[in-house]
């Protein structure tokens, strides 16, 4: 599985949406529970099922869904 | 300098002829002409000195050093030095020494706060030494904000199409200044001497009546004062082509204390959520994890709020407020989460919050909210309350 479709999977997980795809576009204000405080959860349960860590300022600067999965790809290179 | 002083008004008069001018100079000028507000603002040459050492130091240490966390314990000393906390002086007995006063200091630290942390994602075509002087020195924001973030402000900055040419575009930009300055002088000015005037007959002893009309009075004088002095920053901004961001969004139609402050000072909620919410939430989960992460968020609040209420004065009443804000933001999670358990399902919440009667009365219980917890800032009514 490639990490876009694997990413989709923990997406659909997290806010519990069988039906979500995961475009590059999509940002916060599309999908409904998608808070500051889901942001978090969001990010640390990444974090954790790749071993990874993100900076504060890595997270503050993400605008949508495709920077998130380049950073995520980053972090793993 | 304040918003109603011959300098600032002058600069506002002065800077949209300067920066119309799409040259690749103008953000000399720019500069040119906030050092001269900066050191007219500044009192003395002593003051002058440490301002340009606050300012300068965090700079190159970005420079030379990877390692953060020591710049934000010095940074984070040194405000609490300048803006002589007189709580943290009494209770450690350190005697208070020099005066030294660095004008716009608060909104300066949260400048240098945003440059520090993204300096290493940051273009370095834009990390020069003139973006950061223009960024943290710019007139127009440097005594209440918004809190711009350094690349935003760059974006903007150099952005020319953003001038407005159109007639009708400039008179609504002229409008909106002047209905800002109708704000700032008439109508905060009013609700101030109101709540100065209850706040001091509440002196021999506090009566129901003067606290409804000071807690009132209060919370309209801080609205009108503030967003009326964001309209003049944005729109004579917008005037030069500057884009700054908004700050209000009809707060008192928030529905909770949280909708509230994403309608509030959204610059500074936006700063404390990115700066310090958010790490602050990640450690606790990364350590307790995810499936205790409502638990963390609460603990988050109360760091986050305290640090705004230290931040927004130097009494102890400023931390009541924060103490204040954080119980509120919990008390709506709670009340959500309750609701959500009692109606059963997300759907059933929502048809319940679609409600109007719903709606007013979150709204009411809001602003009740507000009007209490708002009484710790501008006045010290902690200095009534003990």
């Amino acid at each position: 599985m490639d990490l876009r479709a694997e990413l989709q999977a923990l997406f659909q997980d997290f806010f519990e949406d069988e039906d979500l795809i995961l475009e590059d576009h999509l940002t916060a204000e599309d999908i409904e529970d998608w808070d500051s405080l889901a942001h978090i959860g969001l990010i640390a349960t990444i974090e954790k099922k790749y071993n990874i860590k993100f900076a504060t300022a890595e997270i503050s600067r993400l605008k949508n869904v495709g920077e998130l999965i380049s950073l995520t790809k980053k972090a793993l290179e | 300098m304040t918003i109603n002083s011959l300098l600032f008004i002058l600069a506002l008069l002065l800077t949209p002829f300067v920066l119309r001018v799409n040259k690749p100079y103008k953000k000399l000028i720019f500069l040119i002409l906030n050092i001269i507000i900066f050191i007219l603002s500044t009192g003395s040459l002593q003051s002058l000195i440490v301002s340009f050492l606050f300012i300068m130091i965090p700079y190159i240490y970005c420079h030379y050093f990877k390692k953060k966390w020591p710049l934000f314990i010095v940074l984070s000393l040194s405000f609490i030095y300048f803006n002589q906390y007189g709580w943290i002086f009494n209770t450690l007995r350190i005697p208070m020494l020099l005066s030294i006063q660095v004008f716009g200091l608060s909104y300066i630290v949260f400048r240098i706060t945003d440059f520090v942390i993204n300096y290493d994602y940051i273009d370095q075509k834009k990390r020069t030494l003139v973006n950061y002087l223009n960024y943290l020195l710019s007139f127009y924001t440097i005594i209440c904000g918004p809190i711009m973030q350094f690349e935003e402000f760059c974006d903007s900055f150099h952005n020319a199409g953003k001038i407005p040419h159109d007639k009708n575009d400039i008179y609504r930009l002229i409008n909106r200044i002047v209905n800002g300055y109708i704000k700032v002088m008439i109508i905060s000015y009013f609700c101030y001497h109101v709540a100065s005037l209850m706040f001091d007959s509440m002196r021999s002893g506090i009566t129901l009546v003067h606290f409804v009309i000071f807690a009132i009075a209060n919370v309209w004088y801080i609205y009108f004062n503030f967003s009326g002095y964001c309209d003049i920053v944005i729109g004579s901004g917008a005037l030069a082509g500057l884009y700054i961001p908004e700050n209000f969004n009809k707060p008192y139609l928030a529905r909770d204390m949280s909708d509230f402050w994403t309608r509030q000072h959204i610059t500074l909620t936006r700063f404390i959520t990115n700066y310090i919410f958010t790490p602050v939430v990640k450690t606790m989960v990364n350590h307790f994890g995810v499936e205790r992460i409502d638990l963390c968020q609460y603990v988050g609040f109360f760091i986050a709020f305290f640090i705004a209420g230290v931040w927004h004065g130097t009494t102890v009443s400023f931390i009541y407020y924060g103490i204040a804000q954080a119980i509120g933001v919990c008390l709506t999670k709670f009340y959500k989460s309750y609701m959500l358990k009692k109606l059963g399902s997300k759907k059933a919440f929502k048809a319940y919050q679609a409600k109007k009667s719903v709606y007013i009365c979150e709204v009411i219980c809001t602003q009740i909210f507000v009007y209490l917890s708002f009484v710790f800032i501008v006045f010290d009514f902690a200095s009534l309350m003990f």
